[in-house]
């Protein structure tokens, strides 16, 4: 075969294949240690910053969090748990629950 | 030595968070910082990591009910056994942090494990640990305290940060 050969197809201008897409993590999926110490870490990073704003929040509430925003909050843990991942579409475990009130 | 470093986490009061602007400052002195040390902690197989505040201030590690009875569900016989206190009995009643609250003294059968800032970090596993597991009214978080195995071999180190007055921590173990 050589560079005349009519069966030989140039190859494309560029041999690098594209990236393959970025698995999308299933968050309705149970999270390993790591995906939950992550998101904590950005709930301390955004108040570290002063990102988040607990106003408004009736002291003693529980706060939820995930996604960079306080999405809930209520008195009971378990209740707003529940109920913040359901509206959040994701595992409960992927939340972030708070209790900001530590003064 | 392995060791993680610990979320230095400021309070939610003032502007910025966890810094009160003096005012008048004093000599060498313009604000006052309010910090936590905090670090991960999980109870294999239950899913999720949750926070854990050190307290060297509290005798025992105390777990939240909300915690220890409806997220973790641990059962005296299978997952913790209960302590009896001579001429008490098992149910006591503690107070930390403005909050009085009873609670069932235990040691855990159930090991607890602790991480730092870094996902991929050290571990530090607690096997065996005495704790308090608190009825409702007692704190809504978990405490680390002095006794019990949290601190016990540990060594907590807080230094400041380069060119500032905040701080860092880590912990060795």
């Amino acid at each position: 075969m050589n560079a005349t050969d009519p069966t030989v197809i140039d190859p494309p201008a560029t041999t690098t294949p594209p990236p393959a897409p970025a698995p999308t993590a299933d968050l309705m999926s149970e999270p390993t240690f790591e995906e939950c110490i992550e998101e904590r870490n950005r709930y301390d990073n955004d108040l570290t910053a002063g990102r988040l704003s607990f106003a408004g929040i009736p002291e003693g509430h529980h706060v939820a969090y995930f996604g960079g925003r306080i999405i809930d909050h209520d008195a009971d843990y378990m209740t707003l748990q529940a109920r913040a991942a359901q509206a959040a579409g994701v595992h409960w475990a992927r939340l972030v629950i708070n209790y900001p009130w530590m003064w | 030595m392995p060791a993680f470093d610990l979320i230095v986490r400021p309070l939610p009061v003032g502007a910025p968070p966890g810094e009160l602007i003096l005012d008048p400052p004093v000599p060498g002195l313009n604000r006052v910082l309010l910090r936590r040390l905090v670090c991960r902690l999980r109870v294999p197989p239950v899913p999720g990591a949750y926070d854990a505040v050190l307290d060297t201030g509290a005798p025992l590690t105390i777990f939240p009910r909300d915690l220890w009875h409806h997220q973790f569900k641990w059962q005296v016989g299978r997952d913790y056994d209960e302590l009896s206190v001579a001429g008490i009995g098992s149910t006591l009643t503690g107070q930390v942090l403005g909050y009085r609250y009873s609670f069932r003294l235990a040691r855990l059968r159930v090991p607890v494990e602790l991480a730092g800032r870094d996902p991929k970090g050290e571990r530090l596993r607690l096997d065996s640990l005495v704790c308090q597991l608190a009825e409702a009214g007692g704190p809504p978080f978990v405490l680390l305290g002095l006794w019990g195995g949290a601190f016990t071999s540990r060594r907590l180190a807080v230094e400041p940060l380069p060119n500032s007055d905040d701080i860092s921590a880590r912990l060795e173990f």
